[in-house]
C-alpha cells in the first residue's frame, strides 16, 4: 500500500518553496475570487495563464503536475466541449467539425468554465505539492481559522494518499473477483461500483476511527493551546505578491461593478 | 512503591453492547518498570483494556464503565486523554494508521506540539525519541517510505517523545516480518531497562516476548484468567483455555509429557530444551513416515518466465524470476517485506503484468488475458477481507464471482451451497459478513472465491491477524482444500505456518529468488534464512541443535521422533 502512497504524499515532492506558506494560501484565495469575479474570457486566460506559470516557477515537473490534476483537468476538458455541444447553433460559427459546429459562444463560455476549473486546481496543486500538511495548517491557524477546520484540512490532506491507497487495493480485490468495470450497460456498470464504493467508505470510516484514536492518544486537544514548530516570517517578496494579489483583486472588483470584465453580449449564452 | 497501574474490579460495556460486558470485574497491578505481556483470544478483552488504560474508554467510547483504574496516581474517569497522554503512552497495531505527519521529525513532534510545550523543548525531545528508536537518521523522510519495523518504532518514538512513566502497546508486531519484530521488541526492551519504563504489551506470539516480559497475563471473555510469572502460566492449563499458542519448544515439551518422555517445567527456549534433551538426542527416530505423503504434483499450472517488474516511478521490485508451480502444490512465498512477495503474487492472476519476461497460467499469456478470464483459473484471496467483502450477506458474497463470469442461476445457486458447505451451512449464508469475527470474515472472502471454481487459490497473508484457535481454523480449511487437489500459493512471515502445511517454500530477497525447495531443506539452511530476513522455527532451530538426522521442522515429527526414548 504505501507504494501507492509514495507516489502521492511522499514529502519528497513537497519541496521547499521560498514563499510564506499564508502567502501560499491567500493565492488561493485570489486565484478563487479572481476567477469568480472576471467573466471575460480573454481576462480569464490571462488568470489561467499566471497560475500555469506560477505551477512552471515553483519547480514541480510536469508529470506531477498533470498526474494531480488529471482528473480535474478531465472534467475542465469535459465541460468546454459540452458547452460547444450544447451552444452549437448560437452565435457565429467558427468551424464545423462533421455535423457539429462549432460557435463562437460554444468555444468561449466553455472556455470560461473550463479555465476557471483548471486555473483553481492548478492553484490548489501548486499550494499543496509545495507545502507541507504541518505547514498548511500552521498557516491556517496564523490566518486565524478556526483549530478545529484547520485541522479538518490538515487530517483530509493526510487521508487522501491512503484513501487512494485503499482505493487501488479494492479495486484490485474486486478485479480478482471477475469484476469488469468497463463491460455491460450504464445500469450494470453503476451497479458494479458499489463493488468498491461499499468497502471503501468502510474502510474510511475504520481509518478515520483508528487515526482519531492514535491522535486522542497523542494528547490532541483541538481547544488547547498548541506549540507550533514551523516558524515563518513575512519577508519583502511575501509583502510585494500580497499587494499585487490585494490591489489586482480590488482593481477587478471595481472594473466588474464599472461594468469592464463581463462576457461580452455576442456570446452570451441565451 | 506506588504501583504504575492499579486497576480495582474493572467492568466495561461498549455504548451499542450495554449487555455483554467487554471487561469484567478486572483487578490487577502493574508496578513501576515492569515488562507485563497480555495474551489472549480474539475478543478476550485486551485492546479494551488497552483503551481503558490510557482514558479512551470511558472518554472516547463512551459505555458503562465501574471500578476504576488509575494510572501513575491518576484516575482515568477523572483525568481528560489529552493529560492522560503525558503519563501513558498508547501504540496500536496497525503503524500507518497512527501516522499524522508528513515527515517522521513532524510526526514525532505532533503529540509534542499539541501540548503546548516550548518549540526548543519539543526540539529535543523529538531528537532524542528518535535516537532512541534508532531513527534519527530519517529525520526528514516521508513515514510511508520507511518499513513496517520503522513505522511501528516511529508510532512509538512518537509515543515516548511525551516522555510516559508507561508505555501500552496493542499488538505492536502483528503486521511486520520476522526483522521487524525483532527491531520493535529490542527498542521496547531498552525503553524499559535503560529508561526504566513500564511495558504493557498485548502479543499473541508468545515466543517473541519470552526473553523480555516478566509477567504474562492471559484473558478470556473479559476476565483475567490468570496472571504470573511466564514460566507458571506458560505451563498452566489457562494457556490451552485461554486459547494461546504455546512457544513451539514448550508445545514439544507438552506433548513429549503427555507420553511420560519429559519431566519437570517446560521450556522456554531452544537451549533450555537442547540442554535436556541433547543426552537422548541419538536415540531419536525419525517419524517422517507418519506425515501423509502428498501426491506428486501435477503438470506446470503457473509459469514465470525470467520476469522482472518495476513500478511506474522506475522503482524496481524484482528482476530475472522464474517460477514454476504444478498442479497440487502447497507453496509459501516468504521473505522480508519489500522484497516483492505481494507483487509477485498479483502476478499469478494478472492483476500486474511483468515489465518484462512473461507469465502463463496454463499456457495463458497474461498479457493477452483479463483478470476476470484467469479469475477462473487463479483465484487472488487478499489479506484484509474488508477490501474485498461487501454484500449483505455470505451467501450473495458467494454468488458474486461467479455472477460475474455469466454463469447461470442453478451454477451459481450450486457454487453457493457448496460453498456453504465448507464454512458452515446454509444458516451462515444469511449472516451479514460485517457483523462476522476476523477468522470468519477470512473465511467467506476465501470462499467467494472458491465458487469460481478456480485451479489456483492464492492467499495474502490468511492468518494474518487471527488468534492461534482462527489461525488454525483458516488453515486446516485451507488444508483440506489442498487434499482435494486445490493448488495452493500463500503469501507469509508465519514461518510455522510454512513448516507445518506447505511443501514448498519459496524465499525472496533483494528482488529475486534466494531459496527455494522443501521446508526441511530450506529450514536447515540458517544463514541464508537469516541473510533473507527469515528465522527458522523454533522446533527446527531445536533439532538443528540436537543434530537430529533425518533433520525435522515439525512439532508432532518431533515428539514422534523421542517416543519412548527417556
Amino acid at each position: 500500500m504505501s507504494t501507492a502512497i509514495e507516489s502521492v504524499g511522499d514529502s519528497g515532492s513537497q519541496r521547499s518553496h521560498p514563499f510564506d506558506p499564508r502567502v501560499k494560501i491567500l493565492y488561493l484565495v485570489w486565484v478563487f475570487l479572481m476567477v469568480s469575479v472576471m467573466m471575460h474570457p480573454l481576462l480569464l486566460l490571462l488568470i489561467f495563464l499566471l497560475t500555469v506559470a506560477t505551477a512552471c516557477a515553483s519547480g514541480l515537473s510536469l508529470w506531477v503536475l498533470v498526474k494531480s490534476a488529471r482528473f480535474g483537468l478531465f472534467i475542465a476538458a469535459a465541460s468546454w466541449i459540452l458547452w460547444i455541444f450544447f451552444l452549437r447553433s448560437q452565435g457565429v460559427v467558427l468551424f464545423s467539425v462533421g455535423a457539429l459546429k462549432v460557435t463562437e459562444p460554444g468555444v468561449f463560455n466553455g472556455w470560461s468554465v473550463a479555465s476557471r476549473i483548471a486555473a483553481i486546481l492548478l492553484a490548489f496543486v501548486v499550494v499543496f505539492k509545495t507545502t507541507s500538511n504541518r505547514k498548511v495548517m500552521t498557516a491556517l491557524y496564523r490566518l486565524h481559522v478556526s483549530v478545529p477546520f484547520a485541522m479538518v484540512i490538515g487530517i483530509t490532506l493526510r487521508l487522501i494518499p491512503q484513501l487512494q491507497a485503499e482505493y487501488a487495493t479494492i479495486l484490485e480485490a474486486q478485479r480478482s473477483r471477475a469484476v469488469e468495470f468497463d463491460k455491460g450497460g450504464l445500469l450494470a456498470r453503476m451497479r458494479k461500483h458499489i463493488a468498491y464504493i461499499i468497502p471503501l467508505i468502510l474502510r474510511a470510516l475504520k481509518i478515520t476511527s483508528d487515526l482519531s484514536l492514535a491522535m486522542e492518544s497523542r494528547a490532541f486537544d483541538p481547544y488547547a493551546r498548541r506549540t507550533f514548530s514551523e516558524m515563518f516570517e513575512f519577508d519583502s517578496r511575501d509583502v510585494a505578491v500580497v499587494i499585487f494579489m490585494g490591489v489586482t483583486l480590488l482593481t477587478a472588483i471595481i472594473a466588474r461593478v464599472s461594468g469592464f470584465g463581463g462576457m461580452p453580449a455576442k456570446w452570451i449564452a441565451r | 512503591m506506588t504501583p504504575a497501574i492499579k486497576i480495582n474490579n474493572l467492568t466495561y460495556s461498549y455504548r451499542r453492547q450495554l449487555d455483554r460486558p467487554a471487561l469484567q470485574e478486572v483487578t490487577l497491578e502493574i508496578a513501576t518498570g515492569e515488562f507485563v505481556a497480555i495474551a489472549g483470544r480474539a475478543g478476550s478483552g485486551k485492546s479494551t483494556l488497552c483503551y481503558a488504560l490510557n482514558g479512551l474508554i470511558p472518554h472516547s467510547f463512551g459505555g458503562r464503565m465501574n471500578g476504576d483504574v488509575v494510572v501513575c496516581g491518576l484516575n482515568t474517569r477523572l483525568t481528560p486523554v489529552p493529560h492522560l497522554a503525558r503519563h501513558i503512552g498508547l501504540v496500536l497495531q496497525n503503524a500507518e494508521s497512527q501516522l499524522v505527519g508528513l515527515t517522521v521529525e513532524e510526526d514525532a513532534a505532533f503529540g509534542l506540539e499539541n501540548t503546548g510545550l516550548p518549540r526548543e523543548e519539543v526540539a529535543q525531545r523529538v531528537h532524542a525519541a528518535l535516537q532512541v528508536m534508532g531513527l534519527e537518521k530519517v529525520l526528514h523522510r516521508s513515514p510511508w517510505t520507511l518499513s513496517g519495523g520503522q513505522k511501528q518504532r516511529l508510532s512509538i518514538a512518537a509515543a515516548i517523545a511525551l516522555q510516559p512513566q508507561v508505555l501500552v502497546l496493542d499488538n505492536p508486531t502483528a503486521e511486520l516480518d520476522p526483522m521487524g519484530k525483532k527491531e520493535v521488541m529490542a527498542a521496547l526492551a531498552r525503553l524499559n531497562s535503560d529508561l526504566g519504563m513500564t511495558v504493557v504489551i498485548v502479543n499473541q506470539e508468545i515466543e517473541e516476548i519470552l526473553p523480555y516480559a516478566a509477567r504474562l497475563i492471559l484473558m478470556d471473555a473479559g476476565r483475567i484468567v490468570r496472571a504470573g510469572n511466564l514460566v507458571e502460566v506458560i505451563d498452566s492449563i489457562d494457556m490451552r483455555r485461554a486459547g494461546v499458542k504455546l512457544p513451539e519448544v514448550a508445545q514439544a515439551a507438552d506433548e513429549l509429557r503427555k507420553k511420560g518422555c519429559w519431566e519437570g517445567r517446560l521450556p522456554l527456549t531452544v537451549d533450555e530444551a537442547a540442554k535436556k534433551l541433547v543426552g537422548v538426542s541419538p536415540l531419536w527416530k525419525s517419524a517422517a513416515h507418519h506425515r501423509a505423503p502428498s501426491d506428486a504434483p501435477g503438470e506446470p499450472i503457473i509459469q514465470m518466465e525470467n520476469i522482472s517488474f518495476s513500478y511506474p516511478d522506475g522503482n524496481p521490485v524484482f528482476s530475472g524470476v522464474t517460477l514454476t508451480v504444478k498442479r497440487g502444490e502447497f507453496v509459501t512465498l516468504m521473505g522480508p517485506n519489500g522484497a516483492g512477495k505481494t507483487t509477485l503474487a498479483k502476478h499469478m492472476n494478472g492483476l500486474l503484468i511483468p515489465t518484462s519476461g512473461r507469465v502463463l497460467i496454463r499456457g495463458v499469456d497474461t498479457r493477452t488475458s483479463r483478470v476476470a478470464r484467469l479469475a477462473k483459473t487463479v483465484g487472488y484471496v487478499f489479506q484484509n477481507p474488508d477490501h474485498q467483502l461487501f454484500c449483505r450477506t455470505a451467501a450473495e458474497e458467494l454468488a458474486f464471482g461467479p455472477r460475474n463470469l455469466g454463469w447461470s442461476k442453478a451454477e451459481v445457486d450450486k457454487a453457493v451451497e457448496q460453498g456453504l458447505d465448507h464454512i458452515g451451512g446454509q444458516i451462515r449464508g444469511k449472516e451479514d459478513p460485517f457483523f462476522m469475527g476476523l477468522a470468519e470474515r477470512k473465511l467467506v472472502a476465501i470462499a467467494s472465491i472458491l465458487t469460481m471454481g478456480p485451479d489456483v487459490l492464492v492467499l495474502d497473508e490468511p492468518a494474518t491477524g487471527a488468534d492461534h484457535d482462527a489461525a488454525l481454523r483458516i488453515m486446516h480449511y485451507l488444508s483440506e482444500l489442498h487434499r482435494q487437489g486445490l493448488t495452493i500459493i500463500i503469501v507469509t512471515h508465519d514461518v510455522s505456518l510454512a513448516a507445518n502445511y506447505a511443501d514448498r517454500i519459496v524465499v525472496l530477497h533483494s528482488g529475486s529468488v534466494a531459496l527455494d525447495g522443501a521446508p526441511n531443506e530450506i529450514f536447515q539452511r540458517h544463514e541464508q534464512l537469516t541473510a533473507c530476513s527469515v528465522a527458522p522455527p523454533a522446533i527446527a532451530a531445536l533439532a538443528q541443535e540436537l543434530h537430529l538426522s533425518p533433520f525435522t521442522c515439525l512439532v508432532d515429527e518431533f515428539v514422534e521422533g523421542f517416543a519412548g526414548t527417556t
